[in-house]
């Protein structure tokens, strides 16, 4: 009787073991969470749920949002920092977190995180309200160099500021930073006349540019847009030359990351499906429709572009006086070095 | 556009709208809304986010009136539970818990329940004829709307709170002080520094509104339900849809002129229901014939609070359609939904797509009966389960569903440690004779509302503070608030006087 259950127990222990390591070499065997550090209705959530709309049935398992908010996504950071290095929780990672060593809202940098790849880049424009009396790209340069302009962006060290930050720091200009809660926000400013200018996405004031209530006056980029029932708009460096070894610094990415740590072979199986994913209709639709050029880096190259945004953009924080912290005490070296 | 083409148009939308799959969609919107409004700690906000992600696939018009049948829900369903257990379902529903709950205690959840969704429909209809009534004026009046008029709203706001003091006011304003100082909590929106985070993560993100009020009202009535054995259980009057009808009639101009207040802030965007609530209550308060019945049960003071709350839920939609601006987060969250499927509103949106208003209107008006429906067969169920439960056992079903709440809300563990420590905070001040209203309000006007917008003001008016006092709209809200001052504190004083000097001479 005993030897019977002790072969009975040696069985099923055999069986567990055996669903175990089934389980363990069929990964997702559940849903895989997505934290996203920023309310619902934003960039990074439409990001979060376009990538989890397209990534969920190649995988086989869905792929729930969760918003926690706060402190620009440091919240959101450190719990899925906390979590098992299993690879059910992915964090949604943007410029925001790339100016953490500065800010000092939280020490987790991309020492800790990688991304799986880039959806979206940026297209960041400086506007003015339309009958502005800023009238051409180089009135707004003038302006920036005398000072006291005042000009609309999300906060310090944020997607929309570390280009206003960049470009200043290039022409020896200053300007009286106003600081709204989103893209959206800053181009409803710029149309309000509440600013003299302002920086966000093409996309986030497109409505307003359409509607003849903001106007454009350059891109943050190396290339010119043409904008369908606008015109071109053109790009700072037919400006400022010299800013066209530092786009690269200020341009922003909306990408999905992971805390490192998890096997190989699924990042592996996270960036197969990702790429999957940016390759699909509705990536491709939202990227057209809503002006967000598409992302093209994944995996190591996406996370040389992670350290480089990071160091860039938290050691200029600091070099202008800016910073909460110095980047240093992070072991964030400073670019190139 | 005159009248016939927007009666023809909300002819059409009635016959799109009325289909099965129409009104299967509204009713679904409707009660999903309902069940997470009344669930502690889900808000609406959250009830709609999960809802966003089964309407990817679907035609985006449709996806907005379902969501927007969600919105309506939510808003109505946080009076549900605000007045059967004292939880507000949503800090919009913050006053109905302060009246409700009084109710319920007396035996009269039913009658309460009744005015909540009776006044909560006429509010919401008074809203869609205003949003029709405005429409041609959408993006003037959004854009009236600057950092400086919000301030003073906060001002406004403030005042607000000193009224809610209940005979003190002294410490009604000490209440609404430390709530000021709590909602500064964080990281500052502007420069990024850490106001009193002491360096944790979790404090960085300011005190989270809702496990808060959990805490303040909730948990404090957790704690008072188990200490307070004189009480077994409460009493319940059965009542009907029809006697609440009546006394809606009996208060209707109080309903139509907070309609008015509720649609208004509802157009300008970021403020939102979480404060509208309050306004409606404080003029409820402000212009009863028995301000001595508020916080004690007062009829008036739930249809003051509904009534501007639900006619905020329309006005919302003026700036998300008008300019792209969400009006509020659920709206926020439909805007995004709305570039998901590559529609862009905006100045031009409702000229070249005028069918949106009308079927939207529609939507939330069909909406607007199912929750009626809806709602008072849930409250009602609701209210014959519990008040029949002993006290000590409803306090424990309560803190249970309480820390649930507090969790729901961010999905954060210290969520419940923040929403126990305002429990007892809520103990102790009423033991102290503290009103907690006006912290409650404290809170919510503190960070984003009074400081935030004066020194995005200040910035954006390179530090000079006339805008403050020569922008129109700013002068028409410190008219407003001179007018509600008088009548609140001089008025009184004067028509006492008078009085005396009648009986004199008599």
């Amino acid at each position: 009787m005993k030897r019977i259950m002790v072969v009975g127990m040696l069985i099923a222990a055999m069986v567990i073991a055996s669903a175990v390591l089934a389980a363990e070499e069929k990964w997702p065997t559940r849903p895989i969470t997505i934290f996203v550090g920023f309310a619902p209705g934003g960039g990074m959530d439409m990001m979060g749920r376009l990538m989890s709309e397209e990534m969920k049935t190649p995988l086989g398992v869905a792929m729930p949002i969760v918003n926690m908010v706060g402190a620009n996504g440091a919240i959101m950071m450190d719990h899925v920092y906390k979590q098992p290095r299993d690879g059910y929780a992915l964090a949604g990672i943007s410029t925001s977190q790339t100016t953490y060593p500065a800010t000092g809202l939280s020490k987790l940098t991309y020492k800790e995180f990688g991304l799986i790849g880039i959806v979206f880049g940026t297209y960041p424009i400086f506007s003015v309200p339309w009958d502005s009396p800023i009238k051409t790209p180089q009135d707004l340069l003038e302006g920036l160099k005398k000072g006291g302009l005042t000009g609309g962006n999300i906060g310090l060290g944020s997607l929309w500021h570390m280009p206003q930050v960049i470009l200043n720091n290039t022409i020896g200009g200053k300007f009286r930073p106003v600081v709204y809660e989103g893209g959206p926000a800053v181009a409803l400013a710029i149309a309000k006349k509440e600013v003299e200018f302002g920086t966000n996405d093409l996309s986030e004031a497109l409505t307003f540019i359409k509607s003849k209530m903001v106007r454009p006056l350059f891109l943050f980029d190396d290339k010119s847009f043409d904008l369908e029932g606008y015109g071109v708009i053109p790009p700072i460096t037919n400006f400022v030359p010299q800013m066209k070894d530092k786009i690269s610094g200020g341009k922003g990415f909306r990408a999905l990351g992971y805390v490192k740590g998890i096997p190989e072979d699924r990042i592996k199986k996270l960036i197969d499906t990702f790429k999957v994913a940016m390759a699909s209709d509705a990536v491709k639709k939202f990227g057209k429709v809503n002006l967000l050029p598409l992302g093209e880096a994944v995996g190591a190259e996406a996370d040389k572009i992670f350290a480089n945004q990071t160091q860039v953009q938290s050691w200029l924080l600091h070099d202008i006086n800016a910073a909460k912290r110095n980047p240093e005490e992070l072991g964030i070296p400073r670019p190139g070095k | 556009m005159d009248l016939t083409q927007i009666l023809l148009g909300l002819g059409k939308a009635f016959l799109d709208m009325s289909t099965p799959y129409g009104i299967f969609l509204i009713s679904a919107g409707v009660a999903i809304g309902i069940l997470g409004g009344a669930l502690p700690g889900v808000s609406t906000t959250m009830t709609v986010a999960l809802l966003a992600v089964i309407t990817y696939k679907m035609d985006p018009l449709w996806a907005i009136i379902m969501l927007s049948a969600c919105q309506l829900g939510g808003t109505y369903g946080g009076s549900i539970s605000a007045t059967v257990l004292n939880i507000p379902g949503t800090p919009a529903s913050a006053p109905t818990a302060i009246e409700g709950y009084q109710l319920t205690k007396r035996g009269e959840a039913e009658i309460a329940l009744g005015v909540n969704v009776f006044t909560s429909f006429m509010g919401n209809n008074l809203g869609l004829i205003m949003l029709l009534a405005t429409m041609p004026f959408f993006v003037k009046l959004a854009m009236m709307f600057g950092p400086w008029e919000m301030f003073w709203f906060g001002v406004f706001g403030v005042f607000i709170a000193a009224n809610l003091s209940e005979g003190d006011t002294l410490k009604g304003l000490i209440g609404a002080t430390a709530g000021l100082i709590l909602g500064c909590i964080g990281i500052d929106p502007l420069d990024g520094s850490q106001r009193y985070a002491f360096g944790f993560t979790y404090l960085m993100a300011g005190i989270p509104l809702i496990p808060a009020m959990i805490g303040l009202y909730g948990f404090t009535e957790v704690f008072s339900g188990l200490t307070d054995i004189s009480v077994k259980s409460f009493p319940l009057k059965k009542t009907s849809l029809v006697a609440a009808a009546k006394l809606w009639w009996k208060y209707r101009w109080l309903s139509f002129r907070c309609s008015i207040l509720g649609y208004i802030i509802g157009v300008a965007p970021g403020i939102g229901a979480n404060v509208s609530c309050w306004v409606g209550y404080d003029h409820a308060k402000s212009t009863s014939k028995e301000p001595e019945k508020f916080g004690k049960g007062s009829i008036e003071g739930l249809i003051g609070s509904e009534t501007c709350n639900m006619a905020n839920v329309p006005g919302a939609y003026a700036p998300v359609l008008s300019l792209a601006v969400p009006g509020d987060a659920p709206t926020a969250i439909m805007l995004g939904i709305l570039m998901l499927h590559g529609v862009r509103p905006g100045p031009m949106f409702l000229v070249t797509n005028p069918h949106w208003l009308y079927d939207i209107t529609v939507a939330l008006f069909i909406g607007g009966i199912l929750f009626v429906v809806i709602g008072t067969y849930a409250g009602k169920g609701l209210v014959r389960l519990f008040v029949n439960t002993p006290r000590t056992a409803m306090a424990a079903i309560v803190g249970v569903l309480c820390s649930l709440g507090a969790y729901a809300a961010n999905t954060n563990i210290n969520d419940i440690f923040l929403a126990f420590f305002f429990g007892v905070l809520g103990i102790i001040m009423q033991k102290h004779g503290f009103p907690i209203s006006p912290l409650v309000l404290g809170l919510i006007l503190g960070g984003d509302l009074l400081d935030v917008q004066f020194r995005r003001a200040l910035t954006a008016g390179k530090g000079s503070i006339a805008p403050f006092f020569t922008r129109e709209i700013s002068l028409a809200l410190i008219g407003f608030i001179v007018v509600v001052l008088f009548f609140q504190y001089a008025w009184p004083r004067i028509a006492g006087k008078k009085r005396e000097k009648r009986e004199v001479i008599l």
